[in-house]
């Protein structure tokens, strides 16, 4: 049937029915109607099923992160950056984002800075320093887990090492998280989990202990960083 | 700019990725859109500050990319009016498989539609506001539509499985 005449009218009705748009008079009078009526039921029936399939199909999207990796000729606004404050333990950084490309890509700190304004955690969270370990930070991006906002750095080293920081807040659990080695820590209003894959646990255990530190004191501590060197020249290379 | 202003859009994102998937129908050019909105967001020096208001401006960032994405491609223009029994569909029919082959085939304006009122969730008003257009003709054209929706549905090859349950 086509959609043409007195049919517009009713079929704009009953969408307006299903849209939750009619007013009540409206709403009980076509209520009635459907009631008594089989064919007009079956549409609205229809219709319904068609709205809720429509909304299930939307949310059955895989889970959304947003990474902000940009390509090399694209730069972020800076205003985001401004936007956060207590960032003064990452500003020295050599920030490094691109997850999703082969090689990583130098950066604004606003990148690192909009992932920190997107993440809206409890406190401003430290993200470590850990070049004086071989790790560059190579991307960030905030991961959705129930209600709670989970900010991830991802970490590479040239031999094959991967390290990921997890900070959420303190108040939310932690969940199972696969890896070869995991530390977790509280700092303030968040929760700090390091997970690295591959890595050799003496050299994980310094640079855990680092990252801890810098995460409580808001910057590497000098003794800290030299942990960290030493540690990555005595280490074999990462085995994941 | 307060910390607090963007707190609800992480919550938004699955929304914005399928509003943006149902305009488009490729789903990394939905992702690449709602990136980059975020991006435009947080970088944004007026950033509306009631939660309703920074929904509809955050769908509203994404609706103009995924517009503006639309006119490159330029192989989208016209729309059939649809033609289906109402009355007598199989309701069977209807699932996540059909829906998501169905929708790729509409015209742009028509997916515009159903993502605004039934992906994005926003009233009959708040879609008017944003198209710029009074609410009979977004009544009209949600209507269209679905109708238009159901009758692609109706011509797929796609089925649904059937339960064998009770038979």
């Amino acid at each position: 049937m086509a959609v043409e005449g007195k049919t517009t009218d009713v079929f704009e009705r009953l969408n307006a029915l299903i849209d939750g748009e009619l007013p009540p008079a409206e709403h009980a009078a076509l209520a009635d109607r459907i009631a008594a009526d089989r064919d007009l039921a079956h549409a609205h029936a229809t219709l319904a099923r068609l709205k809720a399939s429509i909304v299930q199909a939307a949310d059955s999207e895989p889970p959304v992160t947003v990474t902000l990796a940009r390509p090399r000729r694209r730069i972020l606004p800076v205003a985001a950056a401004a936007a956060v404050t207590g960032m003064a333990a990452i500003a020295t950084l050599a920030v490094f984002v691109g997850l999703r490309e082969p090689e990583p890509q130098p950066v604004l700190n606003a990148d690192i800075a909009s992932i920190i304004t997107l993440a809206t955690l409890p406190a401003a969270p430290v993200i470590p320093d850990l070049a004086n370990a071989g790790l560059k930070l190579v991307g960030g991006e905030v991961e959705r887990s129930g209600e709670t906002n989970v900010l991830v750095a991802a970490y590479r080293g040239p031999r094959g090492c991967r390290l990921e920081l997890r900070v959420r807040p303190s108040s939310a659990a932690v969940p199972p998280t696969v890896g070869t080695s995991r530390r977790i820590w509280t700092a303030g209003d968040l929760t700090y989990e390091l997970v690295a894959f591959g890595m050799p646990a003496g050299r994980f255990v310094a640079v855990a202990a680092a990252a801890m530190d810098a995460a409580r004191a808001g910057q590497m501590p000098r003794e800290a960083e030299t942990r960290l060197r030493e540690a990555s020249l005595s280490a074999p290379p990462c085995a994941g | 700019m307060s910390l607090d202003v963007h707190s609800t859009l992480p919550a938004l994102l699955p929304r914005l990725v399928a509003f943006a998937r149902t305009i488009i129908s490729d789903p990394e050019i939905a992702r690449d859109l709602v990136q980059d909105a975020v991006t435009r967001a947080l970088g944004a020096r007026r950033v509306p500050d009631v939660a309703s208001a920074y929904r509809a401006w955050m769908f509203k960032i994404v609706r103009n990319a995924a517009i503006d994405e639309i006119r490159r491609k330029r192989s989208e223009k016209f729309e059939d009016e649809p033609s289906v029994d109402l009355w007598r569909f199989d309701n069977a029919c209807i699932a996540k498989i059909t829906i998501d082959q169905s929708l790729a085939t509409l015209g742009p304006s028509h997916r515009e539609i159903i993502a605004l009122i039934d992906i994005a969730g926003f009233s009959y008003a708040e879609a008017a506001e944003l198209l710029g257009v009074p609410i009979g003709t977004v009544m009209s054209r949600i209507t269209r539509a679905r109708m238009a929706l159901l009758a692609a549905i109706e011509a797929s090859s796609i089925r649904p499985m059937k339960s064998n349950h009770g038979s």
